[in-house]
């Protein structure tokens, strides 16, 4: 992308003129293709980038896999179970917790469900909740600083309270407090639950991210806009009469970008590791339905006596977030190489 | 009647009873040298027992009460008659034969009590000899003193409370007896007539038949001597006034626990057989470790800890450790206790449902998720195997151990509801709990079912939140131990419509069963003065219960106990509930 189409300055012979052949090589670039081409040169960032991918796909993937039964999330019927797991005290049978072809990273200590597809399916989940959660801060956030940033006055000052209020609550406490009512009422309004609840658990631990998130969003992006409001072409909007709607989002948003992608991919790892947080505090779709927090929680215990069960879950939470944090650095200096790191 | 007991299995602190001693297989003593298999009811050898040294008694949950009115937990109920408070009976200590441990012998009483021939009307005449801390004798108004103390219902709370409904006291307009205790002092008279003391013969009087009374005598506390002038109220709660071999040094601190030293006016000869040995000077209760912490502390076996003993047991992931550190200082055997599933019947009304998800209930996959045979093995009764009078119910009553898909499943659609069919399962949320659940939900939702697990906060209240007449759970895990060794202490309470079912709660009948014919079956069991009699329509009763999916059983909890390296004469039994009998237990090196 960082040679231009040949077809873009080109005649409609296809034979290049003169004047195209000299704007080849002087080529104007976009500022996108411009970061990307910065981007591309960060090796780290470049392997972050291909990590994340894999990890969209797996997440992509896993549920079509267990859809047609390549991958099998469920307890195995006993005569199988038995073959997996030690009767009398439930252990994996065979060595690194039972790890052979058919389960890749070995079975779960008591049930002998094959830890690999759970995995799998947990980085779905996990990446859903975290995807959501973060388009939802950022929606929330980018909103409500602009309107703030903007509009001044009065309405700036209600959401700068607003988000000292938010910022004010004992978050943890509250959402464990509010877990079971705010679930309740999330399908008493008509949510549905899904399959054991997990919709209507995801939901909440979504809301709940994006509720106690979204100030520094609002914060970052309205300090933005109270420079850009200040440009000639937004003075030159309100003089033609645009709406305050066009001006919002026509206007201003398309210049607020850069920072929002920068901001969502540094999101995005933090939200999946508070997925991990809170599931190990209760809150959150429910075992025996896997997600990367409810699989480590059951692994708490297992540290010594079964490290591979242990730390398998743990290494895909950290390389997710790893990843995403590095891709977020690199996004950040491609798309603007001046701010400080 | 059933926090202390209930209580317990919940938390997964309880200790054994050898349901299977009997008939248990026949394996070998434990391996040696620490490392190998924790086999089953493999006590270590009895040696000649060394007076002396400390005992470290290390607990997870609090004493709740010292008082021994107001004790309902298995493992205190033990250790208080042990140690500082007897009664008129005891079961014996040191024996593992299941018959043996569950008959009581003699305690305060020169023999096991005499009764009319309906069993209304029991008398226990009274040792001389046994005295209190202070050196007076212990006399039959003590004894009686103590039964009037469980009637002050506002004071005396938490302990069980049978007494009440059993002796000769007529009932207020509320139902509640009219003797409101003895620091009212409202129907005393009652009660003096109700109880009497003719010089050093105890007599109750009972409004209906109680053939294993002696049984509930040797198992509670509740019918012990409380000395009048010791007795604060509820003041009393953590206080000891012994009679026994031990007393309380100092005070207890409901945090961390207390000191027992030996009680300098005991006589071991006014004890039947030498029962309380009573080998080390010092028993010391510390509270407040969590399982995982108290059980790697006895698996490294290091300083005080090698006197060490507990009723926690491990988490499964500490198994390997186990095996191959502790394995020569670990007993394991079937505890009193069993777990079991019920339906909802306010919601689960259509009977070939019910008898769907009894079809498809994998006992043997949730036996292997909460730990395998180190924690539990699956059950075919709510009745636990160690409870007199047990019988397996037929062949055909209880489903297949792995549960039988294609049978459920034919079942489901016969019942002509739409599937699949929504199940709420609701439960004990923990690691492993979770893990068994989830191998239930499979099987079920195999057959047809689409179950949604409920696994409910572990700290919050459990039996709470089950006992609300309006839940909207379709599934419900429960898990008892009898109160005293007799199946009327097992299905009556559990499934006695009349006694549980009110509009605020459906008291220990979580699936709000209701049948006429089971209440007549209670009645005719109850009202036998005959305890083979009894048995019989308890029999009866149970496949009633199972034909008509009143529950469907799960699992009897096992007991893995570590033990300190100096620990000796380490046994377990159905005497003790399956907690270590602090009776015969002894230190090695006793210095």
């Amino acid at each position: 992308m960082s040679i231009a189409p040949p077809d873009v300055e080109g005649g409609p012979t296809g034979i290049p003129s003169s004047d195209a052949v000299v704007a080849a090589e002087v080529k104007s670039q976009s500022p996108l293709q411009l970061a990307w081409k910065r981007f591309r040169k960060d090796k780290l960032s470049m392997i972050a980038l291909v990590v994340a991918l894999v990890f969209v796909v797996v997440a992509v993937a896993s549920p079509i896999l267990v859809a047609v039964g390549v991958l099998d999330t469920r307890v195995p019927p006993s005569t199988e179970q038995f073959t997996l797991i030690d009767q009398i005290t439930g252990q994996p049978l065979g060595a690194l917790g039972g790890v052979s072809w058919s389960h890749p990273l070995g079975v779960e200590p008591g049930t002998g469900r094959d830890l690999f597809a759970r995995l799998l399916l947990g980085v779905t989940l996990s990446l859903s909740i975290a995807l959501t959660g973060a388009l939802l801060t950022i929606v929330i956030g980018t909103v409500l600083g602009i309107v703030a940033g903007f509009s001044g006055g009065l309405v700036d000052s209600f959401v700068g309270r607003l988000i000292d209020l938010t910022l004010s609550f004992p978050s943890t406490l509250m959402l464990l407090a509010l877990s079971a009512v705010v679930v309740d009422r999330l399908s008493d309004i008509g949510v549905p639950s899904g399959p054991n609840g997990a919709v209507v658990n995801g939901l909440y631990v979504v809301l709940v991210l994006a509720f106690f998130g979204w100030p520094p969003v609002a914060r970052l992006m309205r300090g933005q806009v109270l420079s850009l409001r200040e440009r000639e072409y937004v003075d030159a909007a309100i003089l033609m009469g645009s709406s305050r709607f066009r001006i919002y989002f026509k206007e201003i948003l398309p210049n607020l970008w850069a920072p929002l992608l920068v901001y969502f991919t540094l999101l995005l790892p933090t939200y999946v590791s508070a997925e991990a947080a809170l599931s190990y505090l209760g809150v959150g779709i429910k075992p025996p339905t896997p997600t990367l927090g409810n699989v480590l929680q059951g692994a708490l215990g297992y540290i010594e006596t079964q490290p591979v069960y242990f730390y398998t879950p743990a290494i895909f939470i950290a390389a997710i977030v790893i990843s995403f944090n590095l891709l977020g650095d690199g996004a950040r200096d491609a798309l603007d190489p001046k701010s400080a790191r | 009647m059933f926090r202390t007991r209930k209580a317990l299995a919940l938390a997964a602190s309880a200790v054994l009873a050898v349901g299977l001693a009997g008939c248990g297989e026949g394996s070998s003593g434990g391996g040696g040298g620490g490392g190998g298999d924790i086999e089953l009811n493999a006590m270590p050898e009895r040696t000649d027992p060394t007076q002396g040294g400390e005992l470290l008694y290390l607990r997870t949950s609090p004493v709740e009460h010292l008082d021994p009115q107001r004790i309902y937990t298995g493992v205190d109920l033990s250790n208080a008659s042990r140690m500082y408070s007897r009664s008129l009976l005891q079961f014996p200590s040191g024996t593992r034969d299941v018959d043996e441990a569950n008959t009581p012998i003699t305690d305060l009483a020169t023999d096991t009590g005499t009764s009319n021939d309906d069993a209304t009307q029991w008398s226990f005449t009274l040792k001389d000899g046994p005295t209190w801390q202070d050196g007076q004798p212990v006399t039959c108004e003590d004894v009686k003193y103590g039964v009037s103390r469980t009637f002050a219902q506002d004071v005396i709370t938490g302990g069980p409370n049978y007494i009440i409904g059993y002796l000769d006291i007529p009932t207020a307009a509320d139902g509640s007896s009219q003797y409101k205790g003895p620091y009212t002092g409202e129907g005393q008279d009652l009660f003096d007539q109700a109880v009497t003391c003719d010089g050093n013969t105890i007599t109750y009087n009972f409004n209906k038949p109680w053939a294993d009374f002696p049984l509930a005598i040797a198992s509670l506390r509740a019918f012990d001597p409380y000395r009048e002038d010791q007795d604060q109220g509820d003041e009393s709660e953590f206080t000891v006034f012994s009679n026994g071999p031990y007393m309380l040094d100092g005070d207890w601190n409901q945090d961390t626990g207390g000191t027992f030293v030996r009680n300098p006016e005991w006589d071991p000869s006014t004890d039947t057989d030498n029962n309380r040995e009573a080998n080390p000077d010092t028993i010391v209760f510390e509270q407040g470790a969590d399982a995982t912490t108290i059980n790697n502390r006895l698996i490294d076996d290091s300083g005080d800890d090698q006197n060490a003993v507990t009723y926690t047991v491990p988490e499964p992931s500490q198994y390997p450790r186990i095996e191959s550190q502790a394995a020569d200082r670990a007993t394991l055997v079937d505890s009193p206790f069993a777990s079991y599933l019920v339906p909802n019947f306010n919601r689960v009304t259509n009977p070939k449902v019910r008898q769907a998800l009894a079809m498809a209930t994998n006992r043997s996959a949730w036996a292997l998720g909460l730990g395998g045979g180190n924690a539990s093995t699956a059950a075919d009764s709510i009745i636990n195997p160690s409870v007199p009078g047990y019988e397996a119910p037929s062949g055909d009553l209880v489903a297949p151990e792995e549960g039988d898909v294609d049978a459920a499943k034919a079942l489901l659609e016969e019942s002509g509801e739409s599937l699949p069919y929504p199940i709420k399962f609701t439960f004990p949320q923990r690691p492993s709990y979770d893990r068994a659940a989830a191998a239930l939900k499979d099987t079920y939702d195999a057959a047809g079912f689409e179950v949604e697990l409920d696994g409910l906060d572990p700290t919050g209240p459990y039996y709470d939140t089950i006992q609300k007449p309006d839940s909207d759970s379709d599934l419900i895990w429960g898990g008892w131990g009898a109160d005293w060794p007799s199946i009327s202490t097992v299905l009556p309470p559990l499934f006695d419509s009349r006694l549980n079912l009110t509009e605020a709660s459906n008291g220990q009948d979580y699936g709000n069963y209701d049948s006429d014919q089971a209440n007549d079956l209670i009645d005719q069991g109850l009202a036998s003065s005959d305890l083979d009699e009894a048995n019989q329509t308890w029999q009866e009763l149970n496949d009633f219960l199972l034909q008509d999916t009143a529950y469907i059983p799960l699992d009897v909890t096992r007991f893995l106990v570590l033990r300190g390296s100096n620990v000796e004469n380490f046994v377990q039994s159905e005497s003790t509930s399956g907690y270590v009998d602090l009776g015969v237990i002894s230190l090695a090196d006793g210095s």
